[in-house]
Parts: structure tokens; sequence; C-alpha cells
């Protein structure tokens, strides 16, 4: 399989988390979100969202439900539960520290 | 939290799956219609959004493996193994037996071998204990007089202690039935020098020898357990023994075990249940009659060598003395632990070397026929590996196989084991009984065996091309082609030096059994003389003193 270029590790829980904040959405939703969100950079791979979003349903940080869509069809639709989003602070807090870390780094390269 | 949703979710695998199903189903129409709309026919609609979504199966078994527990796929593995063993039964039986031979006759072996040789004989410092016999051209081991004995521990300096016994059964009657129980005479000081003290009571003094004090007796745990139902006032108590009323002074501790004996020995499976007090009767001086046996414990400070220097000056001096009887002996110190496994340990070593050679030779076959299994079954392992399984998943798999086997092979031995042992005890000598018990704590002794077969087994998993043997066997002219060209190109080193392996192995094998068949007739003729009847009891006794 040809890859498109991958998300940073660890992240995808995050974008995930982050992208139901806006409410609940399916998993095609949830996809679709994060790839026009960023402009069709992050492609989000099925392989890997739907294993990540059972991860999230064990730690009962998303909860999910079957509801119809607008176009009528059962589909399964996830919701952040309050856990989920302290989880998401935490984790955000985590990468803000990580990629100011990673900015201060590259800086000092540039000037050297 | 994390382990408790595993757990509900363990009881609904179904909805679980089914729901993941209609998840992806959903999700793959949504990305068919979004094409579509991007202006594509639905056909190519359904084969983008198909590509787009890759191995569905692989979603699937990613999301099972987040859901499931770490031992899950090991379960599974186990099971698939055991379907694999059961679809093809030859090889199965064939590499059980293998294993199971091999390993019964290690098992055996080394139970004997740890009974006999390996375990510490049961008295305090066993090491210091000698048994002291006479001997002369005509009879190379023989008992002793009562009164030479008597001089001995006079006159002796190198021992702690000293003290002799003999076998006289008696005949215990009153409560119950009469019986005939196991006794010995014993001298003075008799569980001293063993290192053994009364659990109840005391041991004879020197006051019982004397010629009419006789009337005292010890009895055997076993015996005060059955016949006088383990009575804490047993001590000072008449009991009827030989029709005559005994005096009970003591009672021994259970594993009270004899050392063995040369003159009527206890037969194997027998201890002994009384003791009573050897009386020196009889004129000193007429020391004809010779049928007590000595045990004494050296000083520490004296070897064995200068004990028996000692013992021989001391039997010439009363060869001197009573020139009728006594002349011509010479006295034999001999250590316990010699007494006890003697001539067995050189044939045991030879059977031990023996049967590891068979074990290698099982191993060498097992990994040849799991090696030969695994090239016939490269198609399977292509097609999961084509399938997207991971590597390290493959050779677990055939490690989990491997183990299996082993483990079946290991449980199939150890249960030959338990009857060879039985099968050993009927053919050795009866000393060799003496380990029945023992082949439990060899369980381990097959298990890691089979593992250097499954190395290679999984390496084999390893090391396949999975288009390229998939070719060889299912597709294409060109694929066999290129797969022949392959083969030429890169010979299997591994299967070649394991198949070079196997004849030397044999040939050490027959040298081992040559070496048993030299040497056990040899050994068995020194251990066994024609007609002693005496000493082949006498094995039997020294049988169950190992077994304690």
């Amino acid at each position: 399989m040809a890859k498109k270029p991958d998300l940073l590790p660890g992240t995808l829980d995050m974008l995930i988390l982050k992208t139901l904040t806006r409410g609940a959405l399916h998993g095609y939703g949830i996809a679709l979100s994060i790839k026009r969100l960023s402009d069709d950079v992050l492609t989000v791979e099925e392989g890997s969202l739907y294993p990540a979003l059972q991860r999230l349903l064990l730690q009962n940080w998303v909860k999910a439900e079957w509801k119809m869509t607008d176009t009528n069809r059962r589909a399964r639709f996830y919701t952040l539960t309050p856990a989920g989003r302290k989880q998401l602070g935490v984790e955000l807090s985590q990468f803000e520290q990580m990629i100011a870390a990673i900015g201060r780094v590259l800086s000092d390269v540039q000037e050297a | 939290m994390k382990f408790l949703n595993k757990l509900s979710l363990l009881f609904r695998r179904r909805r679980f799956h089914n729901e993941l199903d209609e998840e992806i189903a959903f999700h793959r129409t949504q990305a068919e219609q979004a094409f579509v709309a991007d202006g594509m026919t639905p056909e190519e609609a359904r084969y983008a959004a198909m590509r787009q979504f890759g191995n569905g199966t692989q979603i699937k078994e990613r999301s099972h493996e987040v859901i499931g527990f770490r031992g899950e796929t090991v379960v599974q593995d186990i099971r698939y193994a055991i379907r694999q063993l059961w679809a093809s039964p030859a090889f199965t039986i064939v590499i059980l037996l293998t294993l199971a031979l091999s390993i019964g006759a290690n098992s055996a072996i080394f139970s004997v071998i740890h009974g006999v040789l390996l375990k510490r004989l049961p008295y305090e410092q066993p090491e210091q204990l000698v048994r002291i016999f006479l001997s002369s051209a005509s009879y190379p081991k023989f008992p002793l007089n009562p009164f030479d004995f008597r001089d001995y521990r006079a006159r002796s300096q190198s021992f702690e202690s000293m003290a002799a016994f003999t076998r006289g059964d008696v005949q215990l009657s009153g409560s119950g039935e009469p019986v005939r129980v196991n006794g010995f005479g014993i001298t003075a000081g008799y569980f001293h020098v063993l290192g053994l003290r009364p659990a109840l009571g005391r041991e004879f003094d020197q006051a019982a020898e004397i010629p009419g004090n006789g009337l005292q007796v010890m009895l055997s745990n076993r015996l005060w357990r059955t016949r006088f139902g383990a009575d804490p006032n047993v001590i000072g108590r008449k009991i009827t023994l030989n029709m005559q009323p005994f005096t009970v002074v003591g009672v021994m501790p259970a594993g009270t075990v004899h050392p063995g004996n040369e003159y009527h020995s206890v037969a194997y499976g027998e201890d002994v249940d009384v003791w009573w007090p050897f009386s020196f009767a009889g004129d000193p001086n007429r020391r004809g009659s010779h049928y007590i046996e000595g045990i004494a414990r050296r000083k520490s400070n004296v070897d064995v060598q200068q004990a028996r220097m000692e013992m021989n000056a001391i039997m010439k001096q009363i060869g001197r003395e009573h020139s009728d009887n006594d002349a011509g002996w010479t006295v034999l110190v001999i250590p316990l632990y010699s007494e006890v496994v003697g001539a067995s340990r050189r044939m045991l070593m030879v059977l031990l070397g023996a049967v590891v050679i068979v074990l290698l030779i099982a191993c060498a076959n097992a990994a040849n026929l799991l090696l030969a299994r695994a090239s016939s079954r490269q198609r399977e392992i292509a097609v999961r590996l084509a399938m997207g399984a991971p590597r390290a998943r493959i050779m677990r798999q055939m490690m989990t196989e491997s183990l299996l086997i082993s483990f079946l092979g290991g449980g199939l031995g150890l249960a030959l084991a338990f009857s060879g042992v039985k099968a050993l005890v009927a053919l050795l000598p009866p000393r060799f009984s003496a380990s029945a018990g023992y082949s439990r704590e060899h369980a381990g002794a097959g298990i890691h065996n089979p593992r250097d077969g499954g190395y290679g087994h999984s390496l084999r998993a390893g090391a396949g091309v999975p288009g390229d043997t998939i070719g060889s066997q299912g597709g294409t002219a060109e694929g066999r082609a290129h797969y022949r060209r392959q083969r030429a190109a890169k010979p299997a080193p591994r299967r070649a030096g394991s198949c070079r392996g196997e004849p030397c192995m044999c040939t050490a094998d027959r040298r081992g059994a040559d070496a048993a068949e030299l040497a056990e007739p040899t050994a068995s003729r020194s251990r066994l003389p024609e007609g002693t009847c005496a000493d082949r009891e006498s094995l039997a006794a020294a049988c169950e003193l190992r077994k304690a």
C-alpha cells in the first residue's frame, strides 16, 4: 500500500477527541472532518481509525450509539464523554509542550 | 476500567464484530457515494472505495486485538496447533512416541539414579558411617562373632561409637491376631551410631546386653501407630513377643530406616518394626559362630584407611588370643555409602549415558520431523504471510505447536517413566528398586528439549518468500521455474546440517550400547555371585534404605 505522510505517532487519539468536541460523529465523519480541516494534509487510515476508536471506547473517553444519519441510514455515532474531554486537555498540553520543545531545538539549530 | 470493559466485551464478542462489520460497510458506502459525487461511475467508485479502505480483515483483527486479552491469541494458537496435530495423525503419533520413549527412558533411569546415587543416606553425617565385616580366603565378606565385636568395641580408638545388629524376627501377640514382625537384635547405642534419637523413651543401655536383661523392646513408628494406637504412654507397658513379656522402652520416629544388612537381610518393601537388646550369652572363649554385623561412626580425624589398619591390628591380636577360631581373618571397613550403592554406580552411569544419547537422537529426529513438516507447510505459511500475518506471529504459532508437542511428549514420557521404573525394578537387581517413587521429580526433563526443532521450524517460516512459494506450488510454470532457480541458488543449509548430524549421533549411540553390553555382565557378576541369595536380599534391603 502506498503511504501518504503519516500522522505524527500518538496524535490520532487526540485528533479524534478534538474532532468530537464539535458534536457526535460517525467513523466516516471523523475521518472526513480531519481530512477537510487539515486541507487534505492529514489522512486518517481506516485501518488505524477503527482500532483507535475501540481503544477510546475501552477507556470510556468516548461512547458510541447507533443513530440515523441525515440520509436515513443507520450509523454508529461517537460522542465525547467528560473523561474524554479531560483526557483531551491532558494530551493537548503534552502536545503543546512537545511542539514548543521541538521548536526551541530547531530554532537553535538555525542560528548556529 | 479498561480491564472491566474488556471483560464485559468478552461476552459480547459476536455483537462487537457485527457492529464493526456494519460500521465498516457504512464507511465504505459513504466513501463510494463521495466518489460518485466527484464524478466516478458507480463501479469505479466501488473499487476506489475498496482501495482506499484497504484490508478489511486487518481492520477487524486489529480492532479485535484492542478489545481482546493478551493471552487470547495464545489460546487461539494452541487450538490451532491441536487442530494441526489432529489433521496429521501419522506425524503426531511418530513424534510423540519418539519423544515419549526417550523422555520416559531418561526419566526412569534418572529416577533410579536419583534414588540410589544422589539422595543422601537418612542419617546424621552419613559419610562418617562405616560397616564392619570379616574376610578370609573362602569367605570374602562375613558377619562378626559377638565376642570379637565386644573386643573391637573395647579396644578400637578410631571410632566415636560402634554397634552391632542381627536379624531376629519376633511374633507379636496380645491384642488381635498374632503377627510376625521384622525384628533386629541391637547392641547398646545402635541408634546413637546412626545419629537417630527415639521419639519416645530411650534406647538400650549396656546393661540390657547382659543375659537376662533382654526383655525390653523398642517399637517402630508404624507398629506404634497400627498396633498401639499411637499411645503416648506406651513406655513401660508390657507387650507379648514370642510369648514373653517385653517392656517397651522406646519408640523410634517415622523415617527410621534400616541401614541394610547382609545376613538374613530384610526383603524389599519391608522395614524393621521392633528392636530388642542383643545379649552376649554363652562362652566368650568360643568364637566360631558369626552372625552379627558391625556398624560404626569413625572419628572425623580418622580416615577409613586408618580405621581399617587399626581394626586389622586388633584382629591380629584377637587371633593370637583365640587362635582356634579367630586366626586368618582380615577386617573390612566399608563406608556405608559404598556398601549401599556398591557396584551399581558404574552400571547406572553406563545406562544413563546410553539413554542420554537416545534422548539426543530423539531430539534430532523430532527436529527433522518438524523441519520436514515446516517445508511441506510452506504454502500455508506463504498464504498467511500474504494475508498480512506478521512473521513474528507465524513464528509464535510454530513455537506454540512445537511446545505443545513437547509438552504432550513429555507428559507421555512421564507416564511411561512411571511404568518404566516398575519395569526396571523388575528387571534389575533389587537395589535399583529403591527409587520407584522418584520419577515425579524428573518431570521437567523433557519439556525443553524439542525446542531446538521448534527453532528450525520457525526459522523456516521467517526465511520463506511468500510469492515465491505460492507460485511454486499452486501457480504458473514460470513461478515454478523461478522457485527452482531460487532453490538452486540457495540450498537450505539448516536442513542439510541436521540431516548430517544424525548419523554421528547413531554411531555415538552404538558405542554407548556396546559399552553397556560390555559393562553390564561384569557389573552384575561382581555384585551377584551365583547362589548367594543373601546378597540379593541385602540389595533389597539397601533399596529400602535409599527409599526413605
